[in-house]
C-alpha cells in the first residue's frame, strides 16, 4: 500500500458529517432473483431483498451502484421474473439528479449519458455463473437485454468472445 | 482488460470488472500472465483500482482443492481493492491478507439460496465513501426484507444410550418426540426476539416491521437408526416455518453401532467428512478407497468391541486403515 495515495481509515463517520466533496458507491451482488419464484411462501424474497438494496442506494444518495454477478437465478428467467425486475428498477433508477462526475471508458459510454433517459443512479454489472452468457442463446444473456435497454451497463470483460459494441 | 476511470473532486477510481469463466482456466491463465491488465498510463499510481470478480475463492485445506478456486496472491499486484462476488457468506468487513498488497471484501448475497450454516448471518450490501485520499467503508444492513435462517446441529445417538432396549415403534415415537421438542424450542425463542426487537422499534418511531416466517435447518446425524418417517412432523409445522417439506435432513454416520463414548469421539474426528455427506460428490478418492475396502470397517469395529484382536486382521489389511486414515486427515 506504499505506492498508492489511499489509505484505509477505520474511524466510523456518520454519514451527515461527511461534506459534499465525497464519492460514494454500494457493492451487493449475487440477488438471485426468482429464486424459488414457485414456492408459496419464498416467492418474493429475492425481488424484496433487490428492492431494499436500491432503495438504500438511493436514500444514501450514492454516485454508482455495483452489481457483483448472478442477478438472475436462472440462465432464462421467467416472464414474471423479468416482469419484477424491470418494474422494480423502473421505479428507482430514474430521477433529476444531477451527476457530479465524469468517466471515461474507451469503448463506449455510461448509463447517464444517453440524452433522452434521465437516470440518477448509475448501475454496473458484470456476469455470474447464473447469467452467463451461453452458446445456446446466441452468446446473449439476460443482462445483455437489460444493457441493451440502458438500464445497467455491463462491465465484464469476457475472455471466450470480445465483448459487443451496443 | 481495460476499466472504467472515475474522476470526482480529487478522488480517481479505476473500475475493472471480471465476468465468470471457469475456475481451472482462469487459475491456468492467471498463472502463465496470459492476461493483461492495462491501467491507464499517465499517473497508475494516482488512481484507486479495484477489481470485481465472480470466481470460487480458497476457503482452506479440508473441503477445496487447489486448482478449482482462485489465490488472492495470483492477481497483480498493482490493485487496491478486490470485490469477491459468488460466494454467499456475508463477511462486513474489509480484510487484509499477506499474501497482497490489497484489501479484500466479500458482500454475500443478499438472498439465502442453500441452508448451510454460513448464510445464518444477516445479509448486508458494502458502502464505499471516498474523500480525497481517505475512504471509509461501512455496512448496510438488509433488515426490512431479511427472512432469518436458523441452523442446529443433531445427534440422535444420545438418545440411544438412555433407552437402549427399546423396539422399533417406539423409539420412531421418541424420536419424532424428540425432534418436535427441539423445533417448538428454535420457533419459541425466534418468537420471544422478534417481539423485542418490536418493541425496540416501537420506542424509537421507526416503522414496524413484520417478521417473515423463519427458515429452519436441522442437521442431525442417525446411526444405529432406520430411516426416520417425516410426514408427520412436516405436517404439524406447516404455517410456522417458512421450508415446507425438506427441513430435515438426515445425514448416515458411516452404519456403525459405536457403543463406548472414547470410541465415539474419535469415530467423529476420524470420520468428520462422512456427517458432510452431501459434498462426498467432490471427492471421488475418498468413495474408490472405501469401495475397494468394504471389510475394513466392520472388522476394525470388531476389533474395538474386544471381538478379535488386531494380530488377525493381517498386514494388508493393516496399510489399507493406515491409507483411509491418512486420506481423512489430508483433506
Amino acid at each position: 500500500m506504499s505506492t498508492s495515495q489511499y489509505y484505509y481509515s477505520q474511524a466510523t463517520v456518520s454519514q451527515k458529517a461527511l461534506s459534499n466533496d465525497t464519492f460514494k458507491f454500494l457493492v451487493s451482488t449475487d440477488n438471485h432473483l426468482g429464486y424459488k419464484e414457485t414456492h408459496s411462501i419464498r416467492k418474493n424474497d429475492s425481488f424484496d431483498a433487490f428492492e431494499e438494496v436500491l432503495q438504500k442506494a438511493k436514500d444514501l444518495n450514492v454516485d454508482f451502484l455495483l452489481l457483483g454477478g448472478d442477478l438472475f437465478h436462472d440462465l432464462n428467467p421467467s416472464q414474471e421474473s423479468l416482469y419484477k425486475c424491470l418494474k422494480i428498477l423502473k421505479e428507482k433508477i430514474f430521477g433529476d439528479k444531477q451527476i457530479d462526475y465524469e468517466t471515461f471508458w474507451e469503448d463506449q459510454a455510461p448509463n447517464y449519458s444517453n440524452e433522452n433517459m434521465n437516470i440518477s443512479l448509475p448501475i454496473f454489472i458484470i456476469h455470474g455463473n447464473h447469467d452467463y452468457p451461453s452458446n445456446e442463446y446466441g452468446n446473449l444473456s439476460t443482462l445483455d437485454l437489460l444493457h441493451a435497454g440502458n438500464y445497467v451497463k455491463l462491465l465484464s470483460f469476457s475472455l471466450y468472445f470480445p465483448y459487443k459494441s451496443p | 482488460m481495460k476499466p472504467i476511470l472515475f474522476h470526482k473532486k480529487g478522488t480517481k477510481i479505476a473500475l475493472y470488472g471480471l465476468g465468470h469463466i471457469k475456475d481451472v482456466r482462469l487459475h491456468y491463465l492467471l498463472q502463465n500472465n496470459k492476461i493483461k491488465f492495462s491501467p491507464p498510463e499517465e499517473n497508475p499510481h494516482s488512481y484507486f483500482h479495484i477489481l470485481v470478480l465472480h470466481q470460487n475463492r480458497y476457503k482452506g485445506m479440508k473441503n477445496w482443492s487447489l486448482k478449482n478456486c482462485i489465490h488472492a496472491k495470483m492477481l497483480p499486484s498493482f490493485l487496491n481493492l478486490i470485490i469477491w462476488a459468488h460466494e454467499h457468506e456475508s463477511l462486513p468487513d474489509i480484510e487484509q491478507s499477506a499474501e497482497t498488497p490489497a484489501y479484500i471484501y466479500q458482500p454475500g448475497s443478499s438472498v439465502a439460496t442453500s441452508l448451510i450454516e454460513a448464510e445464518c448471518k444477516e445479509k448486508h450490501a458494502g458502502l464505499f465513501t471516498f474523500r480525497k485520499n481517505e475512504f471509509y467503508f461501512e455496512p448496510v444492513w438488509l433488515k426490512l426484507s431479511a427472512r432469518s435462517l436458523i441452523f442446529k446441529q443433531i445427534e440422535l445417538s444420545s438418545l440411544l444410550k438412555k433407552k437402549q432396549g427399546s423396539s422399533g415403534d417406539d423409539l420412531q415415537e421418541e424420536v419424532e418426540k424428540f425432534l418436535e421438542g427441539e423445533i417448538e424450542g428454535i420457533l419459541g425463542d425466534f418468537a420471544k426476539k422478534s417481539q423485542e426487537s418490536i418493541e425496540k422499534n416501537e420506542k424509537n418511531e421507526k416503522k414496524e416491521k413484520k417478521e417473515k416466517v423463519p427458515l429452519v435447518r436441522l442437521k442431525i446425524e442417525y446411526s444405529g437408526f432406520d430411516i426416520i418417517r417425516i410426514q408427520r412432523l412436516e405436517a404439524k409445522f406447516k404455517g410456522r416455518v417458512a421450508n415446507e417439506g425438506y427441513f430435515l435432513y438426515f445425514i448416515e454416520f458411516f452404519g456403525l453401532n459405536c457403543i463406548f463414548l472414547l470410541l465415539h469421539f474419535i469415530w467423529k474426528l476420524l470420520h468428520f467428512r462422512e456427517i458432510l455427506k452431501f459434498w462426498k460428490k467432490k471427492q471421488e478418492v475418498d468413495e474408490q478407497a472405501l469401495q475397494k475396502n468394504e471389510n475394513l470397517t466392520t472388522r476394525f469395529s470388531e476389533c474395538f468391541r474386544n471381538k478379535s484382536s488386531f494380530n488377525t486382521l493381517g498386514s494388508e489389511s493393516l496399510n489399507d486403515i493406515r491409507s483411509m486414515v491418512k486420506i481423512l486427515i489430508k483433506n
